[in-house]
């Protein structure tokens, strides 16, 4: 599904067709190690889902560039760990499956740049294609001049709520930022879904407080597109 | 095998198993052993494995207490007292080890103080609260006797140095083990007791245990599967319960106004008492309730209220104890942490706010209306009247020590209902009415009236030297009796006073109610008033604050109408006593047929007795003549005198015809010393009495004989009381009535004292005074102030009535009824009461039926059945954990180690294995495995150890049972204005208005562990949060509940109004008040729709706005109702693919939906075969099971509470909780923690046993079920549906329902574009 000209949603990830350009973001590889170490005994499986979806998705666009959009990595513990095998793994098998692998640099990414040196790969703080400017969206850069803004960071989820039941739903959201076209893209994480937009306090910058004229594409076994807000709003509580 | 033992030892058993020391300690310090002790102590003594169950405040502590004090006295006394542990005393709360700590170091301080010495016997407690210096002077010399907790223990027995000083532990102690057993804390516990019986495998076992039922299963849990003796010794405090509504009208009133009323109420319950507890039944109502009450009432709580409860800090928790100790606690607001009945201070009142929904033991240990209470000063009250009156009369008390009379002050009275009395009929005639639980002095101690044989000898008051006297003014009608004005008597004395104060006669004259000329006319000396009457002169004295002395002389001169010449008396006489004695035998006192005034006569064949009589009133003044008859050959001798038939009508001399079956023996009579009330009787003997074997007298008044028999053993003078056939006695032919009592002093000695205070005015004196003999039996039965008499019939009496009872200010505690004595009911002085009044403070209808039959089953006894959670993988991980770190084991000794505990007893081998695989990390892949692991698995050598550096640390500080508690922020958007209970959340649903902080709020929604709220001013809340943070009803208590809707069924079937009425007060024990609310409510329901009951569940549907309800009337109690619930609507949304919301209280459940659906016929589809898988289903698809996983990781050590030295919050926990869960159902949906998760919500929090039952009843046709539609919910489904808790069973999976919404959204989007 098209979420805008040229831009198709490939499962949780977004694909620039003219580009040959697929993004993902939010990996947040080594987030069950992170809470194995606060005591939290988490089995772990996310490395093996990520890569396995990871998998379905390249065989289905198999684009030239892939990007990557902030937070591979949730946490850096001791660099000796095994999960670090795990992002090198990774990026081996992203490195294997395009020509290009690049990577911008997210909030939770402090000390990835040792690797991608090591693995000859970009770590950019933005990266601008055409009309299109992909950051993670944890900070405002001053004077953008592209049409497009395309971020994540944010998580964003949306929970939708009938006689009672009430669900969180993976969301891809698009608006505008100062006169200009913004996507938000979900998480990429398979442990958590994310932040409900409209019950949770905001991360990024460039989310505005009115989110009504933001159009919902829920994400889940394929794109549900329920248009502007105020169509669910019967749907979903807002506080924020 | 479990034994009950049923015969108590006697107190020369156990006296002879006792060191000399604690011997002489116990006698000093009680007057007797309690039935606990009497039962337990040789037991513990012997080292068996006992139970004992009994309330708190029957010594049940002591009772262990003391059998290893003695053994440890004895040992250090010996000088081989050893540097180990010989008691672990187990208790479950920390407040509750203060305490003991307390109660086990003064004693052994008041030991050591007889012995002279220290004894060196350690006492220590050891709890979370115990400091690291604390700890480490423990392990270096370990407490003789450990006081700890149950996770303290589990921690101790991982400690290497202290492991040590366990191995020869001689005995385990369980205390308050019923609140144990039903929670996990104590599965943890009876795995830590087999880990500590291992150590030291000789220890025994003593559980202590409040009233519980089965007492079988709570000692197969104290022991596993060793032999245990069960002690009932329901030694119990009395209850006077009563339940009561805030407001008149619980429907038509606004939640203002009943949050107004209902502090107000508890404002003025506790300024009417001395210090009051209150329960509730969360924290946040505890802080709750403090915060209102100081707000709203400044001026009556500051310093002197507190809250009391877990989370407080130790200095706090400490402080406030201590304050309730010393009484300056005016209330103190408690959620749990004190119910385990701490003897703390003095408390009188226990408020429960709502219902309880447990039933509590009590008994009473009470006399009826008119027993007779003997006060200090000789006399007798009804004990009905001094309660009912709360009369501050001084109590007669008697010191068994010391062996005298101790004059004692009531502080508290005590009023129930008993439908059992028993009448204990002694051999001196006297009639002992009292509880079956009243304590009475034997010859072997004290003894409940219930353990009385026949035969059995109580003491009699004996030799009570009375020493008051009396003024005669004081006992004669001083309205009918005048003064003589001499000497200018009256004048002199106004005068004075007019001058001294500067006042005006006529204000004299208006406080002593007279006219100002008439005290003119009185103080003139030669005026015409020469007499003033005698209370108006009585009066005027105390206005001129006259002393008594100087007037007393002018009292020599009362008359009534005729003037006398002489002096009267001011005092009882000697001669005036015999006088009346005469006439209480041969006398009369009759009525003029002409004026209202009373003769009094007196006939006999003996003139020499006349005349001696008439001498007697010569010397008074008054001058009557003796009379001859000669037909009957009889004289006779009248006299008017009106100020001696006043003073013998005081005696107890009745007026008129009958006199001799009505005469007693009046209080005034009861005051007189011993010397006038001789005399007395001496008259009685001249008339009717026998001289010639002993003393005998007759009389046709039982009362008045049983009351010659009291005086005379008050004047240590022994006899006899016999009752007569007059017809077939020979001794008193003369008597001709069929009735008659005759007394009897037999023994010489004994006739030698009355002698001796005799005038020797009649003849049978005199004649009695020649006589010498010598015999009579050695006086065994008479003690310095104790008459032994014996128990002739002990009888039965089945009626419900009011009993009595009194709390008294110190020791002795104890004070004679009719003339037995007898133990107080409670303890005396500032401790704490046998009798709590307990108040219920109801907030809605369904309350109060509850209540009611609450009452009912406190009333008869009914025990609700406690359940023991079984085969708990979560904590069985933890254990083995903890087991692995101490030491290595081989799998098979592990597996019959766990087995030994009762929770275990069915534990099945693979289910052990999953827990070994889980706590191995068998479930990762290898690689990871030191991760996850805990412990290590040899599958060939079968050991087990512990794995990992850390594994010690992150033992000692994960270990427990209980969930964190977990509060909700409660939000308006960023700022936080309260805290609720996680509990409370789960029971909100979004619209909901609650109360916080005084204010109210609606619920928005909930994230993780914040609630978004917005203000709700004013609007009156939809969950009313004391009832909604309740407990759920018991099973027992709610079969309870519906046998009596099925009886009122009946009843409203058959009867008006006044006999259901008639039927709820008698059944319920409950006042007309509270029967006509509750009779209206059931009337309501009976008119609108019918009534559902424990035959018959109703099936309501109606609408509301767009939603159609379908309300259960199955009043099982919650926790049978939450599967119920959740069982038909999984049924339902099988068929119907919608989701279904649940509503669940105590009394029913119901469904709710937008679209008419088919739940027809539901219940009868669902088979009781089924329910395990259908529910196993039903709880995966609802919110419950995320919380409750976290619960149970957390146990099994899958979520670390803390870990590497941080301490995570709850709300951290649970959004792991939620990841965790979701990756172990990647494993298995066996997963043994996801299991006992399982089984945790369906066993323990709900109740799928019972369940089962109720729908195996409705497949046998037991149940039926009825379907009905109304339009507006009927007056039983009211509550239900307005705080029903919300839950939601979910059709399909969360792909289904984006789908529906999708669909739904694209739909309306079409509609508007086309």
């Amino acid at each position: 599904m098209y979420i805008d000209k040229n831009v198709k949603i490939i499962d949780l990830g977004l694909y620039l067709e003219k580009q040959d350009l697929l993004i993902v973001g939010d990996i947040h590889l080594g987030y069950e190690e992170s809470l194995n170490n606060r005591g939290i005994l988490v089995p772990r499986f996310q490395y093996k889902e990520t890569v396995e979806k990871m998998k379905k998705m390249l065989d289905n666009v198999k684009p030239k560039k892939i990007l990557i959009n902030g937070d591979l990595k949730h946490e850096f513990g001791s660099i000796m760990s095994y999960e670090w095998k795990n992002v090198l793994n990774f990026i081996d098998f992203l490195q294997e499956r395009c020509q290009e692998l690049i990577i911008i640099k997210g909030n939770h990414d402090v000390i990835l740049e040792p690797i991608t040196k090591k693995k000859g790969i970009l770590l950019i703080p933005y990266y601008k294609i055409d009309e299109y400017f992909i950051c993670h969206g944890d900070k405002i850069f001053e004077e953008i001049d592209s049409k497009v803004i395309i971020i994540g960071n944010e998580h964003p989820a949306i929970s939708l709520s009938k006689d009672g039941r009430k669900e969180l739903y993976k969301c891809f959201l698009k608006g505008r930022y100062k006169k200009k076209k913004l996507i938000i893209m979900p998480s990429f994480n398979m442990l958590t879904i994310g932040s409900d937009i409209f019950q949770e306090k905001r991360l990024s910058p460039y989310i505005p407080k009115d989110l009504s004229k933001f159009k919902v594409y829920v994400a889940e076994d394929k794109i549900y597109n329920f248009g502007e807000v105020k169509n669910i709003k019967n749907y979903v509580r807002r506080t924020v | 095998m479990i034994t009950k033992k049923t015969e108590p030892n006697s107190e020369e058993e156990i006296f002879n198993v006792m060191h000399p020391l604690v011997k002489q300690w116990f006698k000093q310090k009680f007057q007797k052993f309690t039935p606990p002790q009497l039962y337990g102590l040789l037991e513990i003594h012997s080292r068996n494995n006992i139970l004992v169950s009994a309330s708190t405040g029957s010594g049940k502590s002591l009772t262990c207490f003391l059998s290893i004090l003695n053994e440890l006295v004895d040992s250090s006394e010996k000088g081989i007292l050893e540097d180990r542990t010989y008691c672990v005393y187990i208790s479950p709360l920390k407040a509750l080890s203060n305490d003991i700590e307390v109660n086990l170091k003064e004693p052994l301080k008041e030991m050591e103080e007889i012995y002279g010495k220290k004894l060196g016997i350690r006492i220590g407690v050891r709890t979370g609260d115990t400091t690291t210096a604390e700890r480490a002077k423990m392990a270096a010399k370990p407490p003789h006797i450990l006081i700890t907790t149950p996770e303290s223990l589990g921690i101790l027995l991982n400690t290497i140095k202290f492991k040590e000083h366990l191995r020869k532990v001689d005995w385990i102690a369980v205390d308050e083990l019923h609140s144990l057993a039903e929670n996990k804390r104590g599965v943890h516990l009876s795995l830590t007791l087999e880990r500590l019986q291992q150590l030291s495998p000789g220890a025994c076992r003593i559980g202590l245990s409040a009233t519980v039922a089965p007492l079988e299963t709570v000692a197969m849990y104290l022991v596993g599967n060793k032999d245990c003796i069960i002690v009932d010794a329901p030694f119990l405090k009395e209850l006077d319960l009563k339940v009561i509504s805030p407001v008149k009208d619980l429907i038509e009133t606004t939640y203002d106004s009943m949050n107004k009323q209902t502090y107000e109420l508890l404002d003025q319950l506790i300024q009417e008492h001395k210090t009051t507890i209150i329960f509730t039944n969360t924290r946040a109502g505890t802080e709750r309730v403090v915060n209102h009450l100081k707000t709203k009432f400044p001026k009556n709580y500051s310093e002197n209220i507190g809250a009391h409860h877990g989370s407080l800090s130790r200095e706090h928790r400490l402080d406030l104890e201590q304050k309730m100790r010393e009484g300056k606690l005016k209330v103190c607001v408690t959620s749990t942490s004190l119910e385990l009945g701490i003897d703390i201070g003095y408390i009188d009142l226990v408020i429960l706010l709502g219902s309880p929904k447990s039933v509590a033991r009590a008994k009473q240990r009470c006399l009826p209306y008119d027993s007779r209470i003997l006060l200090s000063d000789g006399t007798y009250k009804t004990i009905g009247e001094i309660v009912e009156h709360k009369l501050d009369v001084p109590i007669q008390s008697y010191d068994i020590k010391r062996k005298n009379f101790v004059k004692n002050k009531i502080i508290d009275y005590h009023k129930s209902i008993s439908r059992q009395i028993l009448n204990i009929k002694l051999h001196s005639g006297s009639l002992l009415r009292c509880t079956y639980e009243h304590p009475i002095m034997t010859q072997t101690g004290w003894k409940n009236a219930s353990q009385l044989t026949e035969g059995e000898y109580v003491a009699e008051i004996f030799d009570l030297k009375n020493k008051s006297t009396l003024y005669l003014y004081e006992i004669i009608p001083k309205h009918k009796f005048y003064v003589e004005n001499q000497d200018d008597f009256l004048r002199k004395i106004v005068d004075r006073y007019v001058q001294k104060k500067r006042c005006d006669y006529s204000g004299i004259a208006k406080r002593v109610g007279i006219h100002q000329n008439t005290l003119q006319n009185y103080m003139r000396k030669k005026g015409r008033r020469k007499s003033i009457r005698l209370d108006t002169f009585l009066k005027l004295m105390k206005i001129c604050n006259v002393q008594k002395k100087q007037y007393l002389f002018y009292l020599q001169e009362i008359k009534s109408k005729s003037h006398h010449r002489k002096p009267l008396p001011l005092k009882f006489t000697k001669d005036l006593m015999w006088l009346a004695g005469v006439v209480a035998s041969d006398g009369a006192l009759t009525k003029s047929a002409y004026s209202s005034d009373i003769k009094i006569k007196i006939g006999n064949k003996d003139k020499r007795l006349l005349e001696r009589c008439r001498r007697i009133y010569n010397e008074i003044g008054f001058y009557p003549k003796i009379r001859y008859d000669k037909k009957r050959k009889f004289y006779s001798l009248d006299c008017g005198a009106q100020f001696v038939v006043a003073i013998f009508s005081a005696l107890g001399i009745k007026i008129g015809k009958g006199k001799s079956h009505n005469i007693e023996v009046s209080n005034i009579l009861n005051k007189l010393p011993k010397d006038l009330i001789i005399p007395f009787i001496e008259g009685v003997l001249e008339g009717d009495g026998n001289k010639d074997i002993n003393i005998r007298i007759f009389s046709s008044s039982k009362k008045f004989m049983l009351g010659i028999h009291n005086l005379l053993n008050r004047c240590g003078i022994h006899n006899y009381f016999v009752y007569q056939q007059a017809k077939t006695s020979k001794v008193i032919k003369k008597i001709t009535s069929d009735e008659g009592y005759c007394l009897k002093i037999g023994r010489n000695k004994h006739v030698q004292e009355f002698l001796k205070y005799c005038t020797l005015y009649g003849k049978k004196a005199q004649f009695l005074k020649n006589k010498h003999y010598n015999k009579g039996p050695n006086e065994k039965d008479v003690d310095a102030n104790i008459s032994w008499t014996k128990i002739l019939t002990i009888t039965k009496e089945n009626k419900k009535q009011q009993v009595y009872n009194i709390t008294l200010k110190s020791e002795p505690n104890n004070y004679y009824a009719e003339s037995l004595l007898m133990h107080n009911c409670g303890r005396a002085g500032h401790k704490l009461h046998d009798t709590i009044k307990g108040r219920i403070i109801v907030l809605d209808r369904d309350d109060l039926i509850e209540n009611a039959v609450l009452s009912k089953h406190v009333v008869e006894h009914n025990i609700d059945r406690i359940h023991i959670p079984t085969n708990c993988l979560d904590v069985l991980a933890q254990q083995i954990y903890g087991i692995a770190i101490s030491e290595q084991i081989n799998i098979k000794e592990l597996y019959a180690l766990i087995k030994n505990s009762y929770c275990y007893q069915t534990l099945k081998w693979e289910e052990f294995l999953e827990v070994i695989d889980y706590l191995s990390g068998k479930y990762s892949t290898l690689e990871e495995r030191h991760i996850y692991a805990k412990i290590w698995y040899d599958e060939e050598t079968g050991m087990i150890g512990k794995r990992g550096k850390l594994a010690r640390i992150i033992y000692m500080t994960n270990i427990g049972t209980i969930p964190d508690e977990s509060f909700i922020s409660v939000k308006i958007g960023d700022y936080i204005i309260g805290k609720i209970d996680e509990n409370f959340l789960e029971k909100l649903k979004p619209g909901d208005i609650f109360v916080l902080g005084g204010n109210t709020y609606q619920f928005k929604h909930a994230k993780g562990m914040v609630a978004y709220v917005s203000t709700a001013i004013g609007r009156t809340p939809t969950v009313p949060s004391w009832v909604s943070d309740m407990l759920p009803l018991s099973f027992d208590l709610a079969m309870g509940i519906q046998k009596f809707r099925k009886l009122m069924e009946e009843k409203l079937k058959k009867y008006d109004k006044e006999e259901v009425l008639k039927f709820i007060q008698e059944y319920l024990y409950v006042d007309l008040n509270t029967a006509e609310a509750i009779f209206n409510y059931f009337y309501e329901q009976y008119k609108y729709l019918e009534i559902p009951h424990e035959k018959k569940i109703l099936m309501e549907h109606y609408d509301e706005d767009k939603k159609k309800y379908v309300v259960f009337h199955a009043l099982y109690g919650r926790k049978v109702n939450e599967v119920l619930s959740r069982a038909v609507a999984y049924a339902v949304s099988k068929t119907e693919k919608k989701d279904l919301e649940i509503g669940v209280n105590d009394n029913g459940f119901y469904l709710s939906f937008d679209k008419r659906i088919n739940v027809t016929g539901v219940l009868n589809k669902i088979k009781s075969k089924d329910m395990d898988k259908i529910m196993a289903l039903a709880i995966d698809k609802t919110e419950i099971i995320k919380r409750r996983f976290r619960h149970c990781a957390t146990r099994a050590l899958m979520i670390l509470r803390t870990y590497k030295g941080q301490t995570k919050r709850v709300g951290r926990q649970q959004v792991s909780s939620m990841i965790l869960l979701s990756a172990v159902r990647k494993i298995s949906e066996n997963f043994p923690i996801l299991k006992e998760t399982r089984r945790e919500i369906l066993e323990d929090l709900m109740d799928i046993e019972n369940a089962k039952n109720v729908m195996k009843e409705i497949e046998d046709g037991k149940i039926t079920i009825k379907e009905v539609h109304t339009n507006i919910p009927s007056p039983f489904a009211f509550n239900l549906v307005l705080q029903g808790k919300m839950d939601i069973m979910k059709a399909d999976d969360k792909i289904e329902f984006l789908k529906r919404i999708h669909k739904d959204v694209m739909l309306k989007i079409k509609m508007k574009g086309g």
